[in-house]
Parts: C-alpha cells; structure tokens; sequence
C-alpha cells in the first residue's frame, strides 16, 4: 500500500505507516526496546503469532516481562539469523519430509550460535524460548544442554551445573548397584 | 512455568525433553547427580517402567524386517536392500535404541558391504563410511557396534578374521561416528579372532574370542582404545587345530551379553538329545578404573535344554541371555519354518536351572537367519559428524546445507539405501 504523503497529515501518515510496519517492538523487563520482522517473530513464536493474530502488539513496544535483556536480544539475533538461512531450511525440506520426526539437529550456524554464549545466557536463552513457544530455539538450546552432560561423571556435572550432591554415602553405593544391572530391574 | 530450580535453573517440563535427548545409559548414570535429578529421572522418563524389549531380526535377501516385541503388541520395521537382487541387510547390534545395519551383496568387483546406523522410531538413518578395502576383502570379519557410557561416544569395531587358524591379526579398524573415516588399532602379537564365536559389546567394550577359543580379547571404547588379552572361563576348552566333529561330546562356545556384563555361554551337546549350557559371568571388582579392577569368572546358571524336541527341529538358547528379566530365549527352526520361544528360567542361582514351559513368540517362514537383541526405545538424535565442515570438499562447501540435509534428513526407511549420492561423494574425499 502507498503512503500519500500529498495529504500531509502527519498523524494519518504515522498511523498508516505502523499498520503497515513489517516489524514488531519487543520490550525487555528491564525497559530495552528491540525491533524484530514479524514474519519471523510469527513463524518462529506461537507466543508471538498469537499476540500478532490477536493484536495486542504494543507499537511502543510490547513487554515482556520476564525477559532480560540479555536473553530478548539473543532471541531477536536468533530470529534475524532464522531469517536469513531460510534458502537452506526450504531446501532441506523440498526433498524429504522431516515433520513427523520429534526432533531434527541443530544445523552449524544453529551450533554456532548456542556455541558462543556464556552458562548463564544460554540459561536465560533456554526460559526465554520456553516462555515465548519458540519451539525450534528451545530444541537447539535444549541440545546444547545435553550435550554439556554427555561424557561427564557425576561429579563433574555437579560443578558445570553447580548442584549440591544431597546424597548420603551410603545412598549413592545403593544406585552405583543398581547401576551394574542397567536395563534390569524387578 | 512451575519449575523447582533448587535442582536445575530451567522448568521441569524443559528439563525432561533435555534428558529424552540423551542415551538411556547416560540418562541412568544422571540419577546420582542428586535426589531431585533421580526423581525426575524416575519419574519423567521411561527408564523404570520400561525393560528391554525382544528385538528379532530376520535376515532375507531383498528385505529384512526387525519386529519388536512388547507384551501385547509388535512392531515392525522393514529393511529393504539396496537394489541388488542378492543384498542382504544383517544387524549388527543395537546400542541404546540405535540399530547399526550392514548390507552385504555378491555383486560387483568386490561385493557391495554398506553399514548405517539407524534409529527406527524416529526414522534417521545415516550410511557409515566403508571400512578400507584392503582391510575387509579378503577376509570374513566380524562387525560391532558399541557405546562407551562415559565418553557419550559410539564406535564401530571391524575385527578381521578368517577360517584359517594360522591366520594372525595385526590391527582391528574402529570407526567413530562423531567422525568420518576408519582408524587402525594395532593389537598386541598372537592376536586372532574366532569368527563363530562371534563378538559382543558390553559396557564400553568389544570382545571377541582368539582363533583356538583360549582367550579372549577386549577393545576399551574409550579414548585410548587400548586392546588387552583375558582368560576364558575354566570350561571353555580350546579348539584344536585341526578339529574332528566324531567327538562325543562336542563344545562350543559363544560371547554374549548378560545383564550388562561380559557372558560366554558354553554349549554341550550331550547324546542322544540333550544340551548343556553353561553360562559363565565376568564379575568386574573395583570400579572403572582398569589398574584397580580385578576380573573373576563365575558360573551364573547352567540350563539343560532338550534338544530336536519340537518335531525334528534345530533348536538352541539363543543370545543376549537373560537380558530379558528371568527369560531366556530359545530359536528353532526346521525348514523355512523359524520360531522363537522365551523360558523363564527356575530354580535362582543354583548350579542347574531349569527351563520353565516355552511361551511362543514368533512363528514365521523364511530362508534365512534369525538374530535376536535385547532393544530400548529412544528418541535420542543419531550422532553426527562433529567437524562436518572439514570433511566437505570446497566445491560443495557452498551447498553445504543440503548436503548436511542429505546425511542427517533421509528419514524414509522405505528409501534406506537410496539417494545417497552427495553422502558418497563427502565420504570418499
């Protein structure tokens, strides 16, 4: 649609052109404003594609209170580089059908992307997704995860993660036992 | 957003789809983390209510099928081979509910000899690359699929063997599947491997039997792959050179896997129509580290089963045994009629066992072979090529998210070997 700036009404003009706007404003709790397309806010959260359908997007920006700043950003990065590596997801999924599988990898630029965060935004990263229903972000931050806690003895998953062992001795030689027979219980 | 973040910062319900990401094995190992990682684990996941299930395989040119059985319901899977007439699709193992697959045909110059991996439930499949041929021509080899419970890590084992008992090994070939090529593994002198009484992965290692059956031999899965020899149990008596099938009471002997631990089952046909089988534990004391543990052999049951008691048929206790709770199986066959029966075993831990009443499960009518293994189900992805990147030459490198689509995407198990070009084309270079 044109805009016609010919009627000079400024306030029209500035209706029209929000109406019109292919990006919504997020807000983070701690006041932080962020642009993201709205395609790809709309594809990528049901949260969002609700709020879209449903018009309770605030073109002030819309809050979201409890989303940090930290993690909004790296949530709207996400959504910026999803929208870029749609010529290979489309690829991908022109040839073979993918959908009814529960769980597809990550791709590189999905790794990388996990990859560069510190313990703690990859934390906030994960409630965010969770949050918001983007269902993709949280199965590769969620794979992240999981890969943090292959190959790791108990202890050392207790530092990664800083849990305090509740266990008495007694109770660990117990499970260590039950251990020896994997795959076998009565 | 109910999540007790005393145990884990994120929501609970977020916290079970991260463990349903990894291995079974991995995911019980997590319970001693703490008490509030056990209750999830109990209780959100299906490792306490689920046993591993009978997984049949039947082996048949053109198409094989793995049917899996619950307690009142089967499941099926087809593997077709890959458009020779002759291929044969044979299962090497399954490790936490990944299946690795190997297709062998007569055809071409050296024959066709594909292996995947696969996991059924959630349809992927990946082609493993070929051993190196000039390891895996001239002799029959043994394949084996493994999984090291703490490094995370899968590995296919190629041990090389032949009929010949002269015949030496120097070197077993372990392919990673976090990789994309064979490596060699040198093996200590008067190394060799006994093909018919096969090779099993228990725990974190591969073991399989010496040329005259005197010791056997264990590859650790884990970094430093290291290949040691070990003493048989006491019954297993060696094979002679030259072997002469008039003895009276003849023995033979296979590696299987008995609740999580090295098992050798040592069979003795006893005339007119008995068989003994003994089956004999490797009891580890001392933990993982390999300095401190001490390895003992000890007699975990010894069953009588009658034998050609069902019309004339083949029959034989048939690996894993007693993976399945307090069952063990038992196969026969007769023609093309195969059929595949469990028995609860009585009688504890006493020297003899007995068998109880052989319960049906599966009657079929094939050419072919019938292998069975103890499945979990998982959901957990297939391992995939960690440095993709390096392993993609520079002219595909620019189409590197179809390539990567083709390897990790061909869910259709229908189209299991077909359409692999670009795979090929990555694994070669």
């Amino acid at each position: 649609m044109e805009v016609d700036k010919g009627k000079g009404e400024a306030e029209e003009t500035r209706k029209v052109a929000e109406a019109d706007r292919d990006t919504v404003t997020l807000k983070s709790s701690d006041g932080k404003l962020f642009e993201v397309s709205k395609e790809a806010a709309a594809r990528l959260s049901t949260v969002l594609a609700g709020m879209i359908a449903g018009g309770s997007i605030d073109d002030n920006g819309t809050d979201l209170k409890q989303i940090g700043s930290e993690a909004l950003e790296n949530v709207v990065d996400y959504c910026n580089k999803h929208a870029n590596s749609i010529p290979s997801a489309a690829l991908i999924s022109s040839s073979i059908s993918f959908n009814t599988a529960p769980f597809k990898e990550p791709e590189e630029w999905e790794r990388k992307f996990v990859d560069r965060l510190s313990h703690d935004a990859l934390f906030d990263l994960v409630e965010a997704a969770n949050f918001l229903g983007m269902e993709r972000l949280l199965d590769v931050t969620c794979h992240k995860i999981s890969e943090m806690m292959k190959g790791k003895s108990p202890d050392q998953i207790r530092e990664v993660f800083n849990i305090k062992n509740d266990y008495t001795k007694e109770e660990l030689e117990e499970i260590r036992q039950e251990l020896a027979w994997a795959f076998y219980d009565d | 957003m109910a999540g007790d973040e005393s145990f884990f910062p994120v929501p609970t319900d977020v916290f079970v789809s991260i463990l349903m990401l990894l291995p079974t094995s991995t995911r019980r190992r997590l319970r001693l983390v703490c008490k509030g990682w056990r209750d999830v684990v109990d209780e959100r996941t299906p490792e306490r209510q689920v046993r591993t299930k009978v997984l049949a395989f039947i082996s048949k040119r053109q198409s094989s099928r793995a049917l899996v059985f619950d307690d009142d319901r089967r499941r099926e899977w087809t593997f077709p081979s890959s458009g020779c007439f002759a291929g044969v699709v044979d299962m090497v193992g399954t490790c936490n509910g990944l299946l690795c697959l190997h297709e062998t045909a007569p055809c071409g110059d050296r024959g066709v000899s594909v292996l995947t991996v696969a996991n059924p439930v959630t349809g992927d499949t990946r082609r493993l690359p070929p051993v190196p041929p000039a390891r895996s021509h001239r002799s029959l080899g043994r394949y084996v699929f493994g999984y090291h419970p703490i490094t995370g890590r899968y590995k296919v084992v190629h041990v090389p063997s032949s009929s010949s008992s002269s015949w030496m090994l120097d070197a077993v070939q372990v392919l990673d599947l976090g990789e994309a090529s064979w490596r060699e593994v040198k093996v200590p002198l008067g190394a060799s491997c006994n093909h018919s009484c096969g090779a099993v992965s228990v725990d974190g290692s591969v073991y399989w039997l010496t040329a005259r059956a005197d010791q056997v031999m264990s590859l650790d899965l884990d970094d430093d792959e290291h290949v040691a020899f070990l003493d048989t149990p006491p019954a297993v008596r060696p094979v002679k050179a030259s072997s002469s099938s008039s003895s009276v009471s003849q023995a033979a002997c296979r590696l299987t896997n008995v609740q999580a631990r090295l098992g050798v089952a040592v069979m003795r046909h006893e005339p007119p129509a008995t068989t003994k089988v003994d089956v004999w534990v490797l009891e580890l004391e001392g933990g993982r580290d390999r300095r401190r543990q001490r390895r003992r052999w000890s007699r975990r049951y010894s069953v009588v089963e009658p034998n050609g008691g069902a019309g004339g048929s083949w029959s034989w206790v048939t690996e894993p045994h007693f993976t399945h709770g307090e069952y063990v199986l038992w196969r026969a066959s007769l023609l093309s009629k195969r059929r595949l029966y469990r028995c609860k075993v009585r009688g504890g831990k006493d020297d003899r066992a007995e068998l109880g009443p052989p319960e049906l499960i599966m009657s079929e009518e094939f050419y072919g072979a019938l292998t069975t293994f103890a499945y979990v189900e998982t959901h957990e992805p297939l391992p995939s090529i960690s440095l993709m990147v390096f392993v993609v030459p520079m002219v595909a490198r620019q189409d590197h998210g179809k390539i990567q689509g083709d390897v990790r995407l061909n869910r259709q198990i229908t189209a299991f070997f077909g359409g692999v070009m670009h795979e090929d084309m990555m694994l070669k270079s």
